[in-house]
């Protein structure tokens, strides 16, 4: 494969650039350009263009911005053009995708490849030749690493070691797997840890439920002990009891037998009827003590009987008495007099009747007020009124009958003076139109007759005859007649064009006649109108001339009417309003004459009232002011009239009390003789005296009656005190016959009774003890007591004893109890276990790499150790061929030594001595180094054919002598394959042409630019050394050969 | 009617695979299976369902843990609060599980008993349901054969613990044939042991593995939940999968033909990722494998890139990805086209497996780790299933050393 040219459209410093790489078989292409003219970016865009861009940016462009191409000759010899945009797929250049299988089989070389066999550079020297000593030579690293293309062997070896032990390094703490190992046992005992067995958990499950089973036997055993021990103790109590019975039995035995034994109901009538008869006994000693002194009280009471007697009357008068009281007070006042001062016995009628008579007056009085208001209101609107109408000093009364114009007289010269004035506005206005419209048509008249032309009518007649002639003769062509001269020029189109010329002809001549004649026209109607209109002026101007003088006429005459007249003359339009308050100001004089006639009537009305209330007054004897009005005359008759009533009414209440008082006084009198002598005085004294003593006879009254009914009650008592002593008496007697005793002696009975009967009760309750144990006594009926104490005590050992295991079982079903809730449904467990897991998958990840590191490691050893094994020295011979032909001699071949490491290179200088990697200078390391990657070229290219080898620099650090050798050598490897070197160093295309030939040396020069407005680089392509110098093109590139970077080829058809 | 019916429930078997890594979402991944049996009890709850059927694997054979059993013991119970029946087999882990034998369910949960087939018929209900649990682990004979006739004018359900005819990655327990289940005239065959889903149909016999509950590692992939059921007086009407899983495996493919470089790939697989991340709508667990033919040569180490996708996809979710492993399985002819370093490199590999002696001597560079892992790798690691230091290890990582060396040497690590 071979890169003919390449295109850089967009990338780095280039813009639109082409660069020749390619040059014949046996030549070199040296790109020659200063630091920073792109060379890197050069070598950069054969990479891309071959295998694609990598990263987001190469050299400074975005990757998608970076638009760059190829022209290759295939490993198979086709040609091709590799086309690249930023990251999309390769196209060729017709803008169709390349398959990568087939574009992979056209370049021959894969990325890596190219990057470690086709790549020459001078830190690549160095740094490799720096390895050589660090080997000290080892064949087969050298024959690995430098000849066959894999670079850094021993970096590779050690790297895989490095992460290797990285990962994991015996008996070492802090390496990953070593680190996971130990948190995986960690894991695991946290796991178990958290783990609770279902099988320990069943087992606990299991005790639990025994320890309850068990709990429950031994309750049910220790209340069975528990039973069996209060019986015993039952029994031994009643071992009292039996003694007891014994002593009571003896007691009943002593009482049995010493007489009568009454029985409980007996006992029970003894008892109750002696206490009642005792009691009785001593109840009766009382009552009839107390009924002696009531009795005896009963005799020492006695009330008046003649007050109680004539108690009624008393109160009765003495209620009169008090309601009179007041009577009596104001019958000592002396007689009250009239207040106003007349007599008593002064008439009222007459008063009444006059004040009856004049009420009539009142109101008319009050009327007289609201028509002297009115009448005020009236000639006040009056005078308005006549200085509205200008008249102002004139007596209302003198205009009623002035001979004013009347209402139709005013309608009738106002009617004449409106149409006269109407008819003269329209005049005017009809005038002013006329007017305007005759300077209209004067105007337009001027204008037409300026512009007038006489229309030539022949020529229209001669137009319209040859559009006749035409016309016809072209419906005769089109209905297949035959023409009059059989000319043979005329054609369809002719005839069209005649017919079309002679009808344009006419009808323009026809428009300007029309247009001339209707220009005539218009300047006779103008000259018609101009005169009708000045004829109709004429007339208007008669007509308002004549109206003007009718109106002045009437004026006139309207004025004359009112000449004379105390009132200014309006005009006929305000005569119409005048009328109106005219009419209204007569009516408002009729009705101010009414009203003063009634308001004289009113007047004459009250005064004759007024002369009536006077004339009484003065015959009940009041004095009245003659200057009083007809309202203080009626108040004071009113007045008068009260005050008689009143004083009336007051001496006939006086004589009524003095009546009644009277009759109190004569029903007081028989009752004196109740009073002692000195009490008989004044009526209310009297009447007091009588109820104080009629109250002292009530209350001795009362008592005697309270006196006579407690005797009564105690003679009842006392009877039934002597029943009860007889019924007592009675039973006990029963009783005692009953027993057979006195009765004397029913008490000492009794109490026997009773002890006898208290003994029996405890002896039944002691049978009952004895009984309910009958079965546990003893034979004889007794009791061991010994026996039984003893075996309480041994029950009392064995609960004890059972209380301890039942303490005991239930401290641990608790702990049992906790424990498996403890336990419960936790997750704790099985987060354990995951975390386990999570350490165990990484162990697993670590575990794979270092297995892979381990083994590529171990593998790559075994691969270098055996290339250098001898299966390869025929390289060290060729690599030793190129290294004589690069030291010029100074080395003659590269020879083997074996020792016990291993397989050692050494370079046999001319003098036959043997030096190792370590015993050679820089220099001659580095074209040991060249040796023998060149040698690695070499035999790639005869195993897979041709690649490209760009050699970037790697003789800067060459001498000319070693420089001129290497290119030697460099020129040799051109015969097979494109050597394209990368240099800033002009000087080595002299060494190259020099040691070559200029037909050898192919110079592509690299020149940077600093003019902002054109591209950043130049490249100007020299063709072979020996060509001359050509001139820097404007676009700045030299194009040789066909284009492939032609605008499309970034911008393919089918995007 | 309305059923609801789950098995393989493994619970508080761990997640496996997932390894720990700074900012990993480890809290959300603990204790899945159990929650995603409690997402089962809500969603019977939920949906009213009649009775619940568990076709066995409800727990993990070596765990012992009792707390699991008192757990799944409450969860049980849950569902006999709401009075919904509940159905059991016991199946293969649990016939191995301490925990099943020594942990009584609560009351109200019938646990067919291993002695032979039983029935249940239920008096409330149109429903008998007929099963029987495993007595031990390595169950070979054909159980459904043993199955009761069906009962007549109720739904018939055959609760079976199976692998039917054979599922690859499943033991062949209780092995029979579809078309035998078929014929035992059952309406629907409620079964347990396969992981996946799967519903057929045989005439009017559904078939139905609900599939486990909760994915567990990177070959568990896609949605995992239990199937609701619900029938007529006598027949199946429809069958629904619901999702109650908590966790989502899954397996992204990525073609990395076309693709130029680190950049692109990642690329790609971050939206391949985030898509089925989206579709999962829950945590997710991924497995990614590069396929196709990477241009240029291979495409990055799969190490380098899984740490550059968990930072990423863990920025993009917040932490809801989780990028368990990353498999390159691209493929690249580069080694014709490169070095003789790299062609040696190549050749020494394929050399390597026909020479048992070179083999040995590199089995024997791992001794000291077999020696140091010999505890961890009895059976928990995944590469542990064979001696580390042996031939076969060799074999089995040659590849994965090739691989390892053409990178390096091809200088992309």
């Amino acid at each position: 494969m071979r890169v003919r040219r390449l295109v850089l459209d967009e990338l780095g410093h280039f813009r639109g650039h082409q660069v020749e790489l390619d040059a014949p078989p046996g030549a070199l292409r040296v790109v020659v350009g200063p630091n920073e003219a792109g060379k890197s970016t050069l070598r950069a865009g054969i990479r891309a263009a071959l295998f694609g861009i990598e990263g987001s940016y190469l050299q400074g462009t975005p990757k998608a911005a970076v638009r760059l191409a190829a022209e290759l000759d295939t490993a198979d010899g086709a040609e091709l053009v590799v086309v690249r945009h930023g990251g999309r797929a390769a196209r060729d250049g017709d803008g169709h995708p390349i398959d990568p299988d087939v574009l992979s089989k056209s370049l021959g070389v894969d990325r890596a490849l190219f990057d470690t066999l086709c790549h020459l550079g001078h830190d690549e020297l160095r740094r490799h030749g720096a390895a050589l000593l660090q080997d000290d030579g080892d064949v087969g690293t050298l024959l690995f690493g430098a000849v066959l293309g894999g670079p850094a062997v021993i970096d590779t070896l050690e790297r895989l070691e490095a992460e290797a032990s990285a990962i994991y390094t015996p008996r070492a703490r802090t390496r990953r797997i070593n680190e996971l190992l130990s948190s995986l046992t960690e894991a695991d005992a946290v796991l178990a840890e958290a783990t609770v067995a279902a099988d320990h958990y069943a087992e606990r499950l299991e005790r639990r439920d025994w320890v309850r089973d068990r709990l429950t036997t031994l309750r049910a055993d220790r209340a069975e002990r528990v039973a069996l021990r209060r019986d015993h103790e039952r029994i031994l109590a009643i071992a009292p009891q039996l003694a007891h019975r014994a002593d009571l039995q003896r007691q009943v035995d002593r009482l049995g037998g010493a007489g009568p034994r009454a029985t409980a109901p007996q006992v029970d009538v003894i008892r109750s009827r002696t206490a009642s008869r005792e009691r009785a006994l001593s109840e009766r000693v009382r009552v009839a003590g107390s009924l002696e002194r009531v009795r005896s009280e009963v005799r020492s009471v006695a009330p008046d009987e003649r007050l109680l007697d004539a108690a009624p009357d008393i109160d009765r008068l003495a209620e009169r008495l008090e309601s009179f009281r007041s009577d009596l007070a104001d019958l000592d006042e002396p007689a009250p007099a009239a207040r106003s001062g007349v007599a008593a016995d002064v008439d009222p009628a007459p008063l009444e009747e006059a004040l009856v008579d004049t009420q009539g007056a009142v109101t008319t009085l009050e009327l007289l007020d609201e028509s002297d208001a009115r009448l005020d209101g009236l000639e006040g609107l009056v005078a308005t009124r006549l200085a509205a109408l200008g008249a102002g000093d004139l007596q209302p009364e003198l205009l009623i009958g002035l001979p004013v114009p009347s209402r139709s007289e005013t309608e009738a010269v106002l009617a004449v003076s409106e149409r006269d004035a109407a008819r003269i506005a329209d005049l005017t206005d009809r005038i002013a139109d006329l007017e305007h419209q005759r300077d209209e048509v004067a105007s337009s008249l001027a204008e037409l007759e300026a512009h007038a032309t006489v229309p030539d009518l022949a020529e229209v007649a001669a137009a319209r005859a040859r559009r006749d002639e035409a016309w016809s003769r072209a419906r005769g062509r089109l209905v297949g007649e035959p023409w009059p001269d059989d000319d043979p020029g005329i054609t369809d189109r002719s005839v069209v064009d005649e017919v079309d010329a002679a009808l344009s002809t006419a009808d323009e001549l026809a428009d300007r006649v029309l247009s001339d004649t209707e220009r005539a026209t218009l300047v006779r109607a103008a000259r018609e109108s101009l005169t009708s209109l000045d004829e109709r002026l004429a007339r208007l101007a008669h007509d308002l001339t004549e109206a003007e003088a009718r109106l002045a006429t009437a004026s006139s005459a309207w004025a004359d009417r009112w000449e004379g007249l105390p009132i200014a003359a309006p005009t006929p339009a305000e005569a119409t309003r005048w009328h109106d308050d005219w009419e209204r100001m007569i009516e408002l004089v009729a009705d101010t004459n009414r009203t003063r006639a009634e308001v004289e009537r009113r007047r004459h009305s009250v005064r004759v009232a007024s002369d009536r209330l006077r004339a009484v007054l003065a015959v009940a004897g009041v004095e009245i002011s003659p200057d009083a009005g007809l309202a203080a005359l009626r108040a004071r008759v009113e007045a008068l009239v009260a005050d008689l009533a009143s004083l009336r009414a007051e001496i006939e209440r006086r004589e009524l009390a003095r009546q009644r008082v009277e009759l109190v006084r004569a029903r007081l009198e028989p009752m004196l003789d109740l009073l002692p002598e000195g009490d008989r005085s004044a009526d209310a004294d009297a009447v007091s005296a009588l109820r104080r003593l009629l109250a002292l006879a009530l209350t001795e009254r009362d008592r005697r009656d309270h006196l006579l009914a407690r005797e009564r009650e105690l003679a009842e008592e006392l009877a039934d005190i002597e029943s009860t002593i007889a019924a007592d008496d009675e039973h006990l007697a029963r009783v005692a016959k009953q027993l057979g005793v006195e009765t004397g002696q029913l008490d000492t009975v009794a109490e026997r009774s009773e002890q006898i009967e208290r003994l029996d009760e405890q002896l039944a309750q002691v049978e009952v003890l004895v009984r309910e144990a009958g079965g546990e006594l003893d034979a004889d009926g007794g009791i061991d007591t010994a026996e039984r104490e003893r075996w309480i005590e041994v029950l009392g050992d064995e609960i004890a004893q059972l209380d301890e295991e039942i303490e005991a079982h239930n401290r641990e079903l608790g702990e049992l109890e906790v424990e498996l809730s403890r336990i419960g449904g936790g997750e704790a467990a099985a987060d354990a276990a995951s975390r386990r897991q999570e350490i165990l998958a990484e162990l697993d990840t670590v575990v794979e790499d270092y297995t892979v590191l381990r083994l590529a490691h171990g593998l790559l050893e075994r691969v270098v150790a055996e290339t250098g094994s001898g299966r390869h020295d025929e390289l060290l011979d060729r690599a030793g061929e190129l290294l004589t032909i690069l030291t010029d001699g100074a080395a003659v071949a590269l020879d083997v030594e074996e020792h016990p490491e291993g397989r050692q290179a050494v370079v046999v200088r001319a003098d036959g001595s043997r030096r190792g990697p370590g015993q050679l200078s820089d220099g001659t390391l580095d074209q040991l180094w060249l040796a023998l990657r060149l040698a690695g070229v070499e035999y790639h290219l005869e195993r897979r054919g041709p690649v490209p080898l760009v050699v970037d620099d790697a003789l800067v650090h060459f001498d000319d002598r070693r420089a001129s050798a290497a290119l030697e050598v460099l020129g040799h490897l051109a015969e097979r394959t494109q050597v394209i070197c990368l240099t800033h160093h002009p000087h080595l295309v002299e060494l190259a042409t020099e040691r070559l030939g200029a037909d050898r040396v192919y110079v592509t020069r690299l020149e940077p630019r600093s003019s902002a407005a054109t591209p950043a680089v130049a490249v100007i392509d020299h063709g072979h050394a020996g060509a001359s110098v050509p001139e820097v093109q404007e676009s700045d590139s030299v194009r040789s050969g066909p284009t492939p970077g032609s605008p499309t080829l970034f911008d393919p058809p089918d995007r | 009617m309305k059923l609801l019916h789950c098995a393989d429930l493994h619970i508080d078997s761990p997640l496996l695979g997932l390894a720990r890594y700074e900012g990993a979402p480890v809290e959300r991944m603990r204790s899945a299976t159990r929650r995603a049996v409690a997402n089962l009890v809500d969603l019977a709850v939920a949906e009213r369902v009649d009775a619940v059927l568990v076709g066995g694997d409800v727990f993990d054979g070596p765990w012992r843990d009792a707390s699991t059993g008192l757990w799944w013991n409450a969860q049980l119970s849950r569902l006999v609060d709401e009075g919904i029946r509940v159905f059991v087999v016991h199946g293969n882990h649990d016939a191995d599980s301490v925990i099943s034998r020594r942990i009584r369910p609560p009351d109200g949960v019938h646990v067919f008993g291993s002695d032979g087939p039983s029935t249940v018929v239920l008096d409330d209900l149109p429903l008998a349901v007929h099963g029987q649990s495993y007595a031990t682990a390595a169950t070979h004979d054909d159980l459904a054969a043993g199955y009761p006739d069906p009962v007549r004018g109720v739904v018939n359900v055959g609760l079976l613990h199976t692998s039917l005819d054979g599922r690859e990655g499943h033991a062949p327990y209780a092995p029979c044939r579809p078309g035998a289940l078929a014929s035992r005239g059952y309406d629907l065959w409620a079964l347990g042991h396969v992981h996946g889903r799967e519903h057929h149909q045989e005439g009017s016999t559904h078939l139905l593995f609900p599939g486990n509950t909760q994915g567990r590692h990177a070959r568990e992939t896609g949605a995992k939940g239990v199937s609701l059921i619900a029938t007529d007086d006598d027949s199946v009407r429809s069958i629904e999968h619901v999702e109650v899983d908590v966790v989502r495996w899954c397996r992204v493919v990525v073609d990395c033909t076309d693709l130029a470089g680190v950049d692109e790939i990642e690329e790609r697989v971050v939206a391949s990722v985030t898509d089925a991340w989206k579709d999962a709508a829950r945590p997710t667990a991924v497995r990614v494998e590069l396929v196709g033919r990477a241009a240029g040569g291979r495409p990055t180490d799969p190490g380098a890139l899984r740490t550059q996708l968990l930072a990423d996809l863990a920025h993009r979710s917040d932490g809801d990805i989780w990028v368990e492993k990353v498999r390159d399985r691209t493929r690249t002819d580069g080694a014709a086209l490169s070095s003789e370093a790299i062609a040696a490199v190549v050749e020494a590999v394929d050399r390597l497996e026909s020479d048992d002696d070179t083999l040995a001597e590199l089995a024997e560079l791992l001794r000291p780790l077999h020696s140091s892992t010999a505890g961890a790798r009895a059976g928990r690691l995944e590469i542990a299933n064979s001696p580390l230091a042996s031939v076969a290890t060799v074999v089995e990582h040659l590849p994965a050393v090739r691989d390892q060396l053409l990178s390096r040497l091809e200088g992309r690590v």
